[in-house]
């Protein structure tokens, strides 16, 4: 499903704009990698896609962008199979599952708090996708969705409180709670670069983005 | 149009924004035309998300087809959003018997976690294809074309250049639903592939009880053991092992049953014992034979149980030790006509070959009496018993207590309790793990056998038993037509027919076990022992006499030499040594972890051979790891299926698909359609049509119509033979052809185009439909009785599968089940040579090695001279490996490899509770941490079963070190049911009593 808003006007509805394509970015970069992206991240259009729309947030990302981000080795076979290797699959399931429920507490519980987000704003997990709630990319798609409706209130005028305590919520809950704990256990990987540092920046966009939602929220409140 | 993800990441646009969803929906069905969002709802806080109340989508029914014996737990499983969040014991079990308690819940923490595991990171959701070294756990995803592709090549090559049996289906219980089993075997069987017999693969075939009964799949359900006056729990634990079931022996006890567990260690079950006795690991049968002295010598035995049931009462000849014949009485006279001695006539008198009913004739147990054979020889023949009370003098309580460490007022007690009570012996499937299990086996049986306990309420023991489903029917259809049921029905019933011409006086069972001898032929079946002998590397261990029993003679070579050269295996040895294994396709069973000493051994030798290894599984297991292919497969909550049919529970238990395949996942069902059609795309690229099955025809097949072949079969070539022999009994059955057309396979599989990939559920309803015909369940009964009940009762057992008939026992409506009562109540024979329950063994090689009667060994020193017996036993947190790497689970237990460990045994060996210890042998070693139990015996050490290879460091589990040892006695061959037949008589590993060493690591 595609919705378009045209027309943004700068300053927060375009800044809003741009955290949800960011968020947008991100699930495609941690979703699995195909030539394209491999390619897109050895050109640099990746890093420089990240470059740019970071240059619109409401806050600054810049240590964030690093030239590591160009680091996808010399072939879509190794760079894919360290995707696979770290993310997908291995003994007892990869070093560094994308799944935030198995980082500690209660798997269920973790996808069903995720869910129960999903079902408040009246989304449900795709029903030919056959992915998981608590996957990296699931839970960047809904920050991108939330994001993507607060640009709309935004534009409409309204207050997008609701919407910003919701981000806040879910990061916290979600992105911010586990993607620290799975990039301890990267570090414990020897590695093509790019992984670490895509994690590195999506978490400085996550503490940053957490950080600007609660502040904006108390300010629509 | 969809944006690739180059130009989605290019796109640019400050005046934009774009919502694009893939892996969210909107909740409420999107209306044609423009998507209308939905409105925002008030959110303040995380909490606001919990107040509305949490709705399920559906509520199905479900079980796990998992390798849990019995297994079969009817749970209510709940989903949402295509994710099942939770499961529930369906406790709809009804009273079966008045007076006895039903089954409900059924359940354990396993299958109530289930729900976890299938979301476990251990799960694999996509098609992976290697490309680093076999085990670097180098892989990329591929698409499912590619991935059937890849697999059609190599077995197209591996058809055309050696044959297909040089493919091989390891048909493993990880994922075995009924239709994952029919799936891959109707598909192997149509390719000409070879299947290795699941029960030599896991050891799962209790081999003292098939040597006395013939047979070792009969099992009474659990509610009968409500019946029992005495449960001697005896190598079985059932509170790790038989959770669901284990109320039973709690309710038996409160209804007055005395409860007695005999075990080395004072495991998790003892402590719900009236008494506890302890053995030395692997000596059950000196204790065995101690309680028969007692109750030989004390006069307690049931006597007229003994004579009508048992050899005992045959004449043995005093100078061969051997069975006195028919035919060295008379001529023409029978190899299988065994007399008794006639307790008034003091004469040899012929023992009915059609009943047990004794017809008048009481058959004396003592005393002796000349015969003059044909050859004019004078010779004194004795009864059976007459010798086995001689042979019981060895196991006088006070020396059977020396061999297996029970005290001697302990065996005089627990005989004289046996002898009283109507008993019953829990047997798990441990006593046939060990080298001499077959001996410790023989002995419980011999114990039941003088008591009179068995064929009736309360009593018996226990083996497997699998049946109550038309497997022969579904495999051999060809298509879905009601009369194809008649067609194949006719099939079997005219090999029948024939195999009861020859012999008019076998039985219904007898005849069935028969015509199954004559099937591996046609089915590929084989035992895995000569593949592991021939291609796994097996053979020079094998051959190492010190880690054999002392009494073999000769070595491994010989004796196997002797049984091929005897045609004892006949075209059973499969792949030929000269057609080594090309393809191995692995189906949930990971044989790198289940093959004992086979992390070491078929990566060495068998690995490198293999042009292919293919893994179908939902989980990443050791062996999928080392694996070239992977294909990700539907698990027990994603597809419909059926739990093994078993009359433990005497319920029939449906799963179904609550919740699409994870990731790419398929079903069996499909992925062999799809892998069928391919190879028919494949080969006809390659301008291949057709390929041949290399000819395999026992002697016993050709000899069933030579007669109808009349003068025509010596002017046939060896061809022509087959061709003509599988003609005239199988006609128009081309499945089981020589020449076979690559071309024809998917046509053939999914029954003439009529149940295509995606027909699984209407090849359920024929499933279901073809059991009804047969019997197995009540008239009217569906697909939909299934769904809506999750549980159907048996109301027969099925007519024509040999394993069903192996209970021999009506199923009644409203009474627990207890089996072998057609021979206790209806005097029918049992599948034995003597056609009675037998305990001598009159073999040559069994009276070589000192085994004509149960006898006691001690365990040979498998791995060397070393001080310690290294043990095992289903843990309590998984079923096999599914469960080993569960979060949930592993948080109740110290969840990672646990070596058990008597304290004193560790202070002498400087070893702290919890430290990291080595364990070794001349085999091989591993390193695990040590748990100080003074459960354990002394000198004996217990690593649970079966954590995965790659939980342990450099991935060598205690599996590594257990040489996999195969007792050369059971190659014997030629001797009335010492014949390979399906799950039954062959040679599996022992993996009990490992004798090893320990220290720090």
């Amino acid at each position: 499903m595609t919705i378009e808003l045209a027309n943004l006007r700068a300053g927060a509805e375009q800044a809003t704009a741009a955290r949800s394509r960011l968020y947008q970015v991100l699930a495609t970069a941690f979703a699995f990698p195909d030539q394209e992206l491999f390619e897109a991240v050895r050109d640099g259009t990746l890093a420089q896609s990240l470059a740019q729309i970071a240059e619109l947030l409401p806050y600054p990302l810049p240590e964030a962008i690093r030239p590591q981000l160009r680091d996808a080795g010399d072939s879509y076979i190794d760079f894919e199979s360290e995707y696979v290797r770290l993310f997908d699959v291995g003994p007892a399931g990869p070093p560094c599952p994308l799944y935030g429920g198995v980082y500690g507490g209660d798997r269920m519980k973790a996808m069903e708090d995720a869910t129960r987000f999903y079902n408040f704003f009246d989304l449900r997990i795709a029903p030919d996708l056959r992915e998981l709630p608590d996957h990296i990319t699931t839970e960047l798609e809904f920050m991108h969705y939330l994001t993507f409706r607060e640009t709309e209130v935004r534009q409409q005028g309204g207050n997008p409180a609701s919407l910003l305590r919701a981000e806040r919520d879910f990061l916290s809950r979600h992105l911010c709670r586990w993607v620290p704990r799975m990039r301890e256990r990267l570090a414990k990987q020897t590695t093509l670069a790019f992984f670490p540092a895509l994690v590195d920046f999506a978490l400085a966009f996550f503490e940053a983005d957490r950080a600007y939602a609660s502040q904006a929220a108390e300010r629509c409140s | 149009m969809k944006l690739t993800r180059r130009q989605f990441l290019q796109m640019s646009g400050l005046g934009i924004a774009v919502l694009s969803l893939e892996r969210l929906a909107l909740a409420a069905a999107e209306p044609a035309g423009e998507p209308q969002l939905p409105a925002i709802p008030p959110y303040r806080a995380w909490e606001d998300v919990y107040r509305r109340k949490w709705t399920w989508d559906k509520i199905t029914k479900g079980t796990h087809c998992v390798d849990c014996y019995p297994g079969g737990c009817s749970w209510n499983v709940y989903s949402k959003d295509g994710i099942v969040w939770r499961e529930e014991q369906a406790a709809r079990y009804p009273v079966i018997e008045p007076g006895v308690p039903d089954m409900n819940p059924r359940g354990c923490q396993k299958g109530g976690t289930f729900s976890q595991v299938m979301y476990g990171a251990e799960r694999i959701k996509y098609p992976l294809k290697r490309v680093g070294p076999r085990g670097s756990g180098k892989w990329k995803r591929i698409g499912w074309e590619e991935a059937l592709a890849e697999i059609a090549d190599a077995m197209i090559t591996a058809m055309t250049e050696v044959g297909p049996e040089s493919i091989v289906f390891e048909i493993g219980p990880g994922n075995a639903g009924i239709f994952q089993v029919l799936s891959l075997g109707r598909f192997a069987a149509l390719l000409g592939a070879t299947t290795l017999d699941v029960d030599g693969l896991i050891g799962d075939f209790n081999v003292g009880n098939y040597i006395t009964f013939g047979k070792f799949q009969h099992c009474s359900s659990h509610d009968d053991w409500f019946h029992a006056d005495l449960i001697l729990i005896w190598h079985m634990n059932p509170l790790y092992t038989r959770i669901p079931e284990a109320h039973y022996i709690t309710e038996a006890r409160y209804k007055g049953a005395e409860v007695v567990s005999i075990a080395p260690d004072y495991n998790p079950s003892c402590i719900h014992a009236d008494l506890y006795v302890p053995v030395e690991p692997g000596s059950d049968a000196a204790l065995g034979l101690g309680m028969a002295h007692v109750i030989v010598t004390e006069n307690l035995y049931d006597a007229r149980f003994v004579k009508e049931q048992t050899d005992l009462p045959l004449l043995v000849r005093r100078d061969t030790r051997k069975f006195l014949r028919a035919s060295e009485l008379q001529s023409g006279g029978r190899e299988d006509q065994f007399y008794f001695l006639d307790a008034g006539k003091r004469s040899p008198v012929k023992a009915p070959l059609a009943t047990l009913d004794m017809g008048g004739v009481d058959p004396a147990l003592e005393g002796s009496v000349r015969v003059r054979l044909l050859d004019g020889k004078e010779v004194e023949a004795v009864p059976a018993f007459s010798l086995l009370r001689e042979h019981l003098e060895a196991y006088a309580p006070e020396k059977a207590a020396r061999m297996c460490g029970t005290p001697a007022s302990l065996i005089r007690e627990l005989a004289r309790k046996v002898a009283r009570k109507r008993t019953h012996i829990l047997v798990g499937w441990n006593s046939n793990k060990y080298y001499h299990g077959d001996l410790m086996e023989r002995a419980q049986c011999l114990v039941l056998a003088l008591t009179g306990n068995w064929g009736k309420k309360g009593t018996g023991t226990r083996g497997w038993n699998e049946c109550g489903d038309p497997k022969h029917i579904f495999v051999s259809r060809r298509t879905v037509a009601p009369e194809e049921f008649e067609a194949i029905e006719k099939i079997f019933s005219g090999l029948s027919e024939k195999i009861r011409a020859a012999d008019p006086t076998l039985s219904d069972e007898m005849v069935a076990i028969e015509r199954e001898r004559l099937a591996p032929t046609l089915w590929g079946a084989a035992p895995p022992v000569f593949y592991w002998y021939y291609h796994g590397g097996y053979r020079e261990v094998w051959n190492r006499k010190e880690w054999h029993d002392p009494a073999m003679k000769r070595s491994f070579d010989e004796y196997l030499a002797e049984a091929m050269a005897k045609n004892w295996w006949e075209a059973l040895v499969e792949p030929a040594p000269d057609r080594p294994p090309q393809v191995l396709i692995g189906a949930a069973g990971s044989t790198l972890r289940r093959t004992r000493g086979g992390y070491k051994m078929l990566l060495k030798h068998l690995w490198p051979r293999l042009k292919l290894i293919a893994t179908i599984d939902p989980r990443m297991s050791t062996t999928a790891m080392y694996s070239d292919i992977v294909l990700p497969v539907a698990w027990f909550y994603e597809r419909p299926d059926f739990r093994f049919f078993t009359p433990h529970t005497t319920f029939n238990t449906f799963t179904d698909a609550a919740v699409p395949p994870l990731g790419e996942s398929k079903t069996e069902w499909e992925i062999c359609a799809l892998l069928a059609r391919k190879i028919g795309e494949r080969a006809k690229a390659r301008g291949l049509e057709e390929y041949a099955k290399r000819r395999r025809l026992p002697s016993g097949l050709v000899r069933l119509v030579a007669g109808s072949l009349g003068e025509a079969l010596s002017r046939l070539s060896e061809n022509e033979l087959f061709d003509r022999v599988l003609a005239t009994l199988f006609p128009g059955r081309e499945a089981m052809t020589r020449r076979r057309r690559f071309d024809a396979l998917y046509d053939r599989y999914t029954f003439g185009g009529q149940l295509r990939e995606g027909d699984l559920e209407q090849a359920l309803e024929l499933f279901v439909s073809d059991s009804v015909r047969e019997g197995i369940y009540p008239e009217g009964t569906t697909l939909q009785t299934y769904r809506e009940h999750g549980i159907v009762r048996f109301a027969g057992l099925g007519k024509v599968d040999p394993v069903a008939l192996n209970m021999a026992c009506d199923i009644r409506p409203n009474e627990t089940v207890n089996p072998l009562t057609w021979h206790t109540e209806k005097k029918i024979p049992y599948p034995t040579l003597t056609r009675r329950a037998q305990y001598y063994i009159d073999h040559d090689w069994f009276l070589e090695a000192g085994e004509a009667f149960p006898t006691y060994k001690p365990n040979p020193k498998m791995g060397g001279d070393y001080p310690f017996r290294l043990t095992s036993g289903h843990q309590r947190w998984s079923i096999h490996s599914i469960w080993v790497v569960n979060q949930l689970l592993s948080r109740t237990h110290q969840g990672r490899p646990t070596l058990f460990m008597n304290p004193d045994d560790a202070k002498k060996k400087r070893v702290r509770d919890g430290e990291l210890v080595r364990v070794w042998n001349d085999f091989e070693s591993f390193r695990a941490r040590v748990k100080l139990a003074p459960g354990v015996r002394p000198g004996q050490l217990i690593m649970y079963h079966a954590w995965e290879p790659y939980q342990f460091p450099e991935w060598k589990s205690y599996d590594v070190l257990i040489p996999g040892m195969v007792k050369w006695l059971h190659l014997a061959g030629g001797y009335g049911h010492l014949r390979y037949w399906r799950w039954n008589w062959q040679p599996q590993q022992a993996d009990r009593a490992i004798a090893v060493d320990v220290g720090p690591a």
